[in-house]
């Protein structure tokens, strides 16, 4: 994938993971049901919430590196 | 074991200590090597999480036995800006590095031309907000210790006689003290203090272990997750419509969003403490992590206490009193540690940053006014009086974090607390973003736009948080102040319905919001304001280097002054040595280069603040930055005037381009189209002259039939004639044109031209004869190799030496030819002793259809196009046929470039 379509990707997980966490999707996991005797409400959002860690660990290692890194600040004896 | 007060204090105390041992350890380590560990990103996470203070170790829990699930926004909020961490936190770090910025207040202040007034304000506005977030810590330490003294058979051992207002007074005193030895022992350079994040990543890691012990205890005691859910539905508690309203939800989300960037504390450690920008692409992902475990427990803790706990316990202790309660003292007392962790690395971190930005912003401008005269000032060091405001401000935070604590004790939960805190702190937002990536934002507008926002939340926000305690307030809440209604703080302009948290949330950000916008469209930006935003928003381009925003006049002795007096002796020694060693001069000669000084500018704000370094510098080299400013002002109003009329120009030169290669090709078309015309003309009476003759004979041949054989024959005889003369006018006519035109396949060969003249000679012989005409051969080369179509150089040659002799009106007429090699070409003349030619007509001899004064009287009146032709022909061989003036008679002469063969002949 180019450079901008990764950031593209980071941009896109971003504001899906807002969208997904905000209502109205959050309350499409709403309702009185249960997943392993925990509500579902509960489930998704935690779903949600590690999906968008999932894909922030992958982002994390293509986003690009090449911008020249600043000067650490011990850059000057002291 | 048994747990009393006097044990958990002691324990408190000694792990006090423990995190002294480490701040110390982790210092040495930092100053010895290069950072190793400490600089890991995991060490960075483990500071960022500072985040998850005492209010998610109690007040998350008792926020989700109240709300459900709502509580988990506070950490989602942040794990949105994380995971985006590309588009925002990457660049507040870089822009951090930098321009060295100390805190948000300095960020925001340098990005609006490091205005001192911005500064000033956040800084006010942010030791405000933040009180209620530390007296929450201070209700949570307070509560801990209340609720293990209440539990104990003991009873309060040492704590007795003391109330809670007593012992959270304890508690600020004791933490102000701890924070001041903690974080004030000296200035560093660059406002990082490597012991300090070593000890909040142990206590990040010690609440972490807390909470999660805790969560799998409750979860072993109760028989699994979905047994707490069973339970907690059998005993009546809605376990299922967690989710609290939808404005409550966006609105508590986007304020941890904004916070974890807001706060001063995360901002402090995730952007000024970070030492590497690469650490965030670790932090990304593991923050969030570490999050989602904090979380993942709570709400079974809360659920279970629910059902297991008395009605009426405080459900923001249930970390605390369901270990208690189950008896494991071991366990409460590891919750304890964790509670005070969480508390005490909030507390620390906080006051460090606020100190930092009230001592940068607000002690150190003031200091720089009083000493207006010399400068600097004398006596002691900047330093000393930096660590002295740092130590003031400390105690000022925690005696209105306890204030806010004494005023508010009625209420009871943590969290709504805190986010009074987020509510306020998230005023900076707007600002903060706008200066990221709004290059017109102004300073003006951010000021008033902050200003107006913090206003809506001091009203809506913070004062009805007093309304248990105070009488006063709780009257302005039901009525509005002096009965007006639409002022009413959580019902604002009529609004109702809303959640009083979306309220407050909603007006303040709506305001503030808007009045950035409208107020940075209708005023102006400043100099240095206009040299900022464009650093802040290139941050990532590779720039040539910024504008300089002092000029460098001082002499490098004031610089040094400045500099030790901030920086201390060794630091600026160090600093003017390099410079020297770079420049290659001794120090005392010493000029400071503009980048030099802005060097000098960036470390001294890595110390006291953009805007009081800006401020210093300024004096040093006083009237500098005002001539500056006057300069970039006019830069500024003309950048666009010239933007503009560039615009225009540019427009309007092409424009005026275009019509003049319009002109051109019109004055070339009618040019062309009047030699057309005149063409024609000429072509058609030159066609008539003939024409009219042979008419004129053969109209005589038809109507007399009778004449005479010999005048017939004679009138044949000129018809014939003239209608050669006509035929050969018409090919000389197509030859010309079509050599105009370029339109025969011309081929030139390698041949030798002397061969062509003396062909050209032989030809004229009998012409000469006829006309007594003596041809001389001058001095002639042996032989001449050029490139040329051998007929058509014929042809000229003919034509040349028949006009010499034909026009020739010299009793004894004689005509000579030489050629010759002059460099690389070869000349042939062909000169006459005739009249030659006036000068009136010599310009346009080689007009077409000219004939010479001589032409028209001589028996050999041609078309008057041989000399055109001859011209074109020489002209496709590159060569030139020209009139020489000056010599007797009419002389031509051809040039013509010898071919390479030819020149190698020559040289061998």
């Amino acid at each position: 994938m180019t450079r901008r379509k990764i950031i593209g990707a980071a941009l896109f997980v971003t504001l899906f993971g807002t969208a997904a966490i905000m209502p109205p999707l959050l309350f499409v996991a709403g309702g009185n049901m249960d997943l392993l005797g925990i509500p579902v409400a509960m489930v998704y959002v935690f779903t949600i919430w590690i999906l968008m860690i999932v894909g922030a660990v992958v982002l994390a290692r293509y986003l690009p590196h090449d911008e020249p890194t600043p000067p650490t600040r011990q850059d000057h004896p002291s | 074991m048994t747990l009393t007060a006097d044990l958990v204090i002691a324990t408190a105390v000694a792990y006090v200590g423990l995190l002294f041992l480490i701040a110390y350890v982790g210092d040495r380590h930092t100053r010895n090597r290069t950072g190793g560990f400490l600089r890991s990103p995991f060490v960075y996470t483990l500071s960022i999480s500072v985040y998850c203070t005492s209010w998610t170790f109690y007040g998350a829990v008792g926020s989700a036995a109240r709300t459900g699930l709502e509580f988990a926004t506070i950490y989602l909020g942040p794990t949105l800006v994380f995971v985006g961490w590309w588009f925002i936190l990457r660049r507040l770090v870089r822009i951090s590095h930098d321009q060295r910025i100390t805190s948000i207040a300095d960020l925001v202040s340098s990005r609006f031309g490091k205005s001192s007034r911005l500064a000033v304000l956040i800084t006010i506005l942010a030791v405000i907000v933040i009180s209620p977030y530390i007296a929450l810590q201070l209700k949570a330490v307070t509560s801990s210790i209340e609720a293990i003294a209440g539990a104990s058979e003991f009873g309060r051992g040492s704590l007795e006689g003391w109330d809670d207002t007593g012992l959270a007074f304890g508690v600020a005193a004791c933490m102000a003290m701890f924070t001041i030895l903690f974080g004030t022992r000296n200035v560093d350079a660059k406002e990082q203090h490597h012991g300090v994040v070593a000890a909040i990543a142990f206590e990040a890691v010690v609440k972490l272990a807390a909470l999660v012990t805790v969560g799998v205890f409750v979860v072993y005691i109760s028989g699994g997750a979905d047994a707490i859910f069973a339970n907690a539905a059998a005993a009546g508690i809605e376990v299922h419509s967690t989710y609290t309203a939808a404005d409550r939800w966006i609105s508590s989300t986007l304020l941890a969003a904004g916070a974890i960037i807001c706060l001063p504390r995360q901002f402090q450690v995730t952007v000024v403490e970070n030492s590497d920008e690469n650490h965030l692409r670790t932090a990304c992902w593991l923050f969030p992590t570490y999050m989602v475990a904090m979380s993942l427990f709570i709400l079974p803790i809360a659920l279970y206490g629910l059902t297991a706990m008395p009605t009426g316990s405080n459900p923001d202790m249930f970390t605390l009193t369901l270990p208690l309660a189950a008896g494991n003292d071991g366990l409460a007392l590891f919750a304890f540690i964790g509670g005070f962790s969480s508390a005490t690395s909030m507390i620390i971190l906080e006051s460090i940053a606020l100190s930092i930005m009230v001592s940068n912003h607000i002690v150190v401008p003031i200091m720089l006014r009083m000493t207006a005269g010399d400068g600097i000032g004398d006596g002691l060091g900047v330093r000393r009086l930096i660590l002295n405001a740092r130590r003031f401000s400390i105690i000022l935070i925690l005696f209105l974090g306890f204030s806010y604590f004494y005023l508010t004790r009625g209420s009871d939960a943590l969290a709504p607390i805190g986010l009074i805190s987020f509510t306020g702190v998230v005023q900076f937002l707007p600002a903060v973003l706008a200066g990221l990536f709004w290059r017109d934002a102004t300073a003006k507008a951010a000021t008033v736009a902050i200003f107006v926002g913090f206003l809506v939340w001091l009203w809506s926000s913070f004062m009805p948080s007093f309304s248990s305690s105070s009488a006063t307030v709780a009257a302005i809440m039901a009525d509005g102040p002096f009965g007006i209604g639409w002022l009413r703080p959580q019902s604002l302009f009529g609004l109702e319905g809303l959640d009083p948290l979306a309220h407050a949330a909603f007006w303040s950000l709506f305001l503030n919001t808007t009045i950035l916008i409208v107020g940075s469209l209708i005023t102006n930006q400043s100099a240095l304001e206009h040299v900022q935003a464009a650093l802040f928003l290139n941050v990532f381009r590779k720039q040539a280097g910024e504008a300089n925003p002092i000029r460098s006049t001082a002499t490098a002795d004031d610089l040094f002054l400045v500099a030790r007096r901030v920086l201390g002796h060794q630091r600026a020694v160090n600093l003017f040595s390099e410079e020297a060693k770079q420049t290659r001069m001794p120090w005392t000669n010493l000029e400071p280069s503009t980048a030099f000084i802005r060097q000098l500018e960036r470390e001294l704000a890595g110390s006291i603040g953009a805007a009081s370094a800006h401020v210093m510098l300024s004096k040093v080299v006083s009237g500098d930055t005002v001539s500056l400013e006057e300069v970039m002002q006019m830069a500024d109003e003309t950048q666009q005037a010239i933007e503009y009329s560039q615009e225009l120009e540019r427009t309007s030169a092409e424009l005026r381009a275009t019509a003049e290669k319009l002109e051109v090709a019109n004055r070339e078309l009618r040019r062309v189209d009047m030699q057309k015309d005149e063409f024609l003309s000429q072509v058609s009476h030159e066609v008539r002259t003939p024409m009219t003759a042979i008419r004129a004979f053969t109209e005589i041949l038809m109507s007399h039939r009778n004449l005479a054989t010999d005048a017939r024959e004679r009138f044949v005889g000129t018809i014939h004639k003239e209608s050669l003369r006509l035929t050969s006018l018409l090919d000389e006519i197509l030859d010309l044109s079509t050599l105009e035109r370029g339109e025969r396949v011309w081929e030139n060969y390698a041949i030798d031209a002397e061969e062509s003249l003396d062909q050209a000679l032989g030809v004229c012989d009998a012409l000469a004869r006829q006309n007594n005409t003596t041809v001389k051969s001058g001095t002639r080369v042996g032989k001449a190799i050029i490139l040329a179509d051998p007929y058509r150089l014929s042809q000229v040659m003919i034509n040349l030496v028949s006009n010499a002799i034909k026009y020739n009106e010299a009793p004894h007429p004689e005509v000579e030819i030489h050629s010759r090699i002059r460099g690389r070409n070869y000349v042939v003349e062909v000169q006459d002793n005739g009249l030659g030619i006036p000068e009136e007509e010599k310009p346009h001899i080689f007009d077409k259809f000219y004939r010479g004064r001589s032409g028209d009287a001589t028996p050999y009146a041609g078309a008057g196009l041989g000399l055109p032709i001859s011209r074109e022909i020489i002209l496709r061989m590159n060569g030139k046929l020209e009139l020489v003036s000056g010599a007797e008679g009419a002389c031509f002469r051809i040039t013509l470039p010898l071919s390479d063969e030819q020149e190698v002949s020559q040289s061998g």
